[in-house]
């Protein structure tokens, strides 16, 4: 790799990193507003960080679990294999999912309704 | 909760660390990756703020991140 697109890859990684850091700071401000505590910078970029390896780590995983199933597309059940050691937070996700799932279903209904009018 | 991951931006970084090119991920997975990420925030940021309580400050330290790391790490 020249130094040129060892450069960009940098930026890149740079980018990103920022735009994690810019939610993680969001996401902490709403937080903090209801707990009446103050925010610490040093606190956000430690939160930003770990959820930065959290990604490398869950990456890995999710990878690991579709390989296992003989798939290269990451689906759902991967997604919630990750978290199989938390029930709380396993039936959190199992809602989410079942949300995403109705609001996608809708969406396949209104197409199929307009294709039948026509 | 107004603040979330774009999901452009958790594919980019997933991306990176995929040991194969092939491998991809679905858009329900994608949702549910980031819905995941805020929440672990949302809890790092909630027991830190719950353990500067306990220890009867009322700005976040280091230190008391560094408390509920070990447990936050576990529960994820």
């Amino acid at each position: 790799m020249s130094t040129a697109e060892e450069f960009e890859k940098l930026s890149e990684n740079q980018r990103l990193k920022a735009a994690v850091h810019h939610t993680t700071l969001q996401i902490c401000k709403e937080h903090s507003a209801s707990q009446d505590v103050q925010l610490n910078r040093m606190v956000v970029a430690s939160i930003s960080e770990t959820v930065w390896r959290k990604f490398e780590a869950w990456a890995t995983d999710l990878e690991l679990f579709a390989k296992h199933a003989k798939r290269s597309t990451i689906n759902a059940d991967d997604v919630k294999m990750l978290i199989r050691k938390s029930p709380k937070l396993l039936a959190h996700m199992n809602q989410v999912h079942e949300q995403i799932v109705a609001t996608k279903n809708e969406g396949k209904k209104k197409t199929k309704k307009s294709t039948a009018k026509d | 909760m107004a603040a979330s991951f774009k999901q452009k931006t958790v594919q980019k970084i997933l991306q990176m660390y995929f040991k194969d090119e092939k491998t991809k991920m679905n858009p329900e997975s994608l949702a549910l990756i980031s819905e995941l990420a805020e929440i672990f925030i949302a809890e790092a940021c909630m027991r830190t703020a719950k353990q500067a309580q306990k220890d009867g400050d009322t700005e976040l330290s280091l230190e008391q991140f560094e408390k509920i790391l070990p447990q936050l790490l576990l529960n994820f």
